[in-house]
């Protein structure tokens, strides 16, 4: 097996379903304008769909895109099936014993905006992803972070 | 055949060797193109070159930074056998305002391998590799088989993916406000890679195929008193989620804990009664005087209005709480409001009682200048302490600078384990509570700087307990330390 052959195969089935959703049709995005002021708040960005608000500000995501993105990042990290999804270890010549790891096993960077910048997170599950995306990881007590909630 | 940057690394050359210690390089780390002519690392539109990274087409930027983020991890560490990095730039799951910006870990895992520092222990490839002296993969052979997975969305900045905001591909951290530090993040993820990981699912408490990863050797459990290597599956799941009680036990990370991170944590001290008394956690706020060594003293009172409201939202009467340290419910209004309140009735302090259950007390965020007196946010379940407690509880308020800031009281770096599991990460980051930020903290913050080790940073120090290291420089260390340390006592 050649090098590029290697890399293909190792390429793995996320990345097949990575490129089938990008077939998908996609959500309501930035094309339609939509200047009237949104807040972080899942009422008032009901339906919103400019990635800016009326300051010219990044705007936190809307509900439904939170949602939306949520459930493509659970199809990507599938992390149910992390241990089934081991590949059976092999013994190698050299004596060792070897496993290949899926994208399961990889750790995922997300970021959504809040307060006008993008946020970025490093997570491992889809329900810290899903958390992150809703704003719901406020950060502990430290004072070089900057918390998320107000009240 | 593999498609290696070599033009990327040409054009590097120039800033790469103007950089303090670039020639010094350790391990060789190479970055496969994987992507197909005309995308991702080959996208030919052009661009404006920065500064740093002299690529004039968006391709050719992203070549150079993910090089120099593969040559500034060689730099610090030491290897024998190359390392590859398998990378790609494509479009990954996004909308306009929030999107997946990559992924990154191990391809392969290695045991029972010469050499081996721990048997029956799972090592991400790169490193057994160096450990072994060989390339350990049997199925292409030496020097071709891949050992890290990356790929990054190249479609980040559009319309339709977290539009307004996109890459920073300059080698450096003069990224805007809206952008995203390429280098940083890759940073960040190789370490995963690289063994900054481990493989342990965090649902189940399962090893990976029954046997340990060299990361959990080093995990360990104050509650409990033992080390994930030895407990049992639903020890395991447990732990993960025993917030401010897993530390690392690595000896280069406790070495640098003093040198990198500031000392200093925040409690709330419960003196009386002896019934609740002790140390409980607290969220810090973005307003008011910062929390100091010294603290305030005094009893602690629950704050109520005119009508008996215990929010805090309303005025509690001028002098009401002369000389006592308020606590409050969260909700309502915001967080300055009440510090406001609980300060025009004399507090010298606001505590704040969380109004949901959580592990750990977040922040308190807003902005008023005119507070005045420290404000904090305990945990409802702290507060439900305390209120039954009440009258008769004495605190004090303070910053204990015996216990750093993402460290225990022995001097432990703290791991990430949040309670619940689903709010966090599984245990391969550094707890939040660490001071400066810290390049592997779940969160990647916007003031991380491109730094892997001492004075700034711990991340180099965690590979090097697994054995990323080199034994002269570690003897070298050591000897340093030990001469540094009398140096103190002769002081």
């Amino acid at each position: 097996m050649d090098g590029i052959s290697r890399t293909l195969t190792r390429v793995g089935p996320i990345g097949l379903i990575a490129a089938a959703l990008l077939l998908l049709p996609s959500t309501p995005l930035a094309q339609t304008a939509a200047n009237a002021r949104v807040q972080d708040d899942d009422d008032a960005t009901a339906g919103a769909t400019a990635a800016v608000d009326g300051d010219g500000k990044l705007r936190a995501p809307t509900r439904e895109e939170r949602e939306d993105l949520s459930r493509q990042v659970e199809q990507l990290m599938n992390r149910s099936a992390r241990s089934a999804a081991a590949a059976t270890p092999t013994a190698t010549t050299r004596g060792a014993v070897m496993a290949e790891l899926d994208e399961s096993y990889d750790s995922l960077t997300l970021a959504r905006v809040a307060d006008g910048k993008p946020q970025t997170r490093c997570v491992e599950t889809p329900q810290e992803a899903k958390a992150f995306l809703d704003g719901r990881l406020a950060t502990p007590s430290k004072p070089a972070a900057r918390p998320l909630e107000v009240e | 055949m593999r498609t290696h940057l070599g033009s990327a690394s040409l054009l590097l050359a120039g800033i790469l060797v103007a950089a303090p210690g670039s020639a010094l390089a350790r391990a060789k780390i190479t970055v496969v193109n994987a992507n197909a002519p005309g995308i991702g690392f080959n996208d030919p539109t052009p661009a404006t070159p920065l500064a740093t990274n002299p690529g004039t087409t968006v391709g050719q930027q992203r070549l150079n930074a993910f090089q120099f983020v593969a040559d500034f991890w060689g730099k610090h560490l030491d290897s024998d056998v190359e390392i590859f990095v398998q990378a790609t730039f494509e479009p990954l799951a996004c909308n306009a305002t929030a999107a997946v910006l990559g992924s990154a870990g191990a391809l392969t895992v290695f045991r029972d391998f010469p050499n081996a520092r721990y048997p029956g222990t799972w090592y991400p490839g790169a490193l057994a590799n160096k450990l072994a002296g060989e390339d350990l993969d049997p199925a292409v052979g030496p020097g071709t088989g891949n050992d890290l997975r990356a790929r990054f969305n190249a479609n980040l900045g559009q319309p339709t993916c977290l539009a307004g905001s996109g890459w920073y591909y300059g080698l450096d951290t003069n990224q805007a406000a809206n952008q995203i530090n390429l280098v940083v993040v890759l940073l960040h993820e190789f370490a995963h890679g690289l063994g900054f990981a481990s493989f342990a699912s965090g649902t189940t408490g399962a090893l990976f195929a029954g046997f340990p990863d060299v990361y959990s050797r080093f995990y360990f459990d104050n509650s409990t008193g033992k080390s994930r290597i030895d407990m049992t599956d639903a020890e395991r799941k447990a732990s993960a989620v025993n917030s401010r009680n897993v530390v690392w036990t690595g000896e280069e990370v406790t070495e640098e804990v003093r040198e990198v991170l500031q000392p200093g944590t925040p409690f709330l001290t419960v003196n009386a009664p002896a019934s609740i008394a002790g140390r409980y956690f607290v969220g810090t706020a973005t307003f008011g005087p910062a929390l100091t060594a010294a603290g305030v003293s005094g009893p602690v009172e629950l704050a109520r209005d005119a009508g008996g409201s215990t929010l805090g939202c309303t005025p509690l009467g001028a002098g009401a709480l002369a000389g006592k340290i308020a606590l409050v419910d969260r909700g309502t209004c915001t967080f300055n409001v009440k510090a406001r309140n609980a300060q025009d009735a004399g507090a010298i302090a606001l505590v704040v009682a969380d109004n949901v259950p959580s592990a750990l007390p977040a922040g308190l965020g807003g902005v008023d200048p005119l507070v005045t007196i420290p404000a904090v946010r305990i945990t409802q379940a702290a507060g439900a302490a305390i209120k039954a407690a009440l009258p008769g509880v004495d605190a004090s308020l303070l910053l204990d600078m015996k216990v750093r800031a993402g460290a225990d009281p022995a001097g432990r770096a703290l791991l990430y384990t949040p309670n619940p599991f689903e709010s966090g990460s599984s245990v391969s980051h550094w707890d939040t509570s660490a001071t400066p930020n810290q390049l592997m903290e779940p969160a990647i913050n916007a003031d991380l700087t491109i730094s892997v080790g001492e004075p700034r940073d711990l991340t180099k120090s965690l590979l090097e307990d697994i054995g990323w290291d080199d034994e002269e420089k570690k003897h070298e260390r050591k000897k340093k330390r030990q001469q540094d340390r009398e140096h103190r006592r002769g002081d």
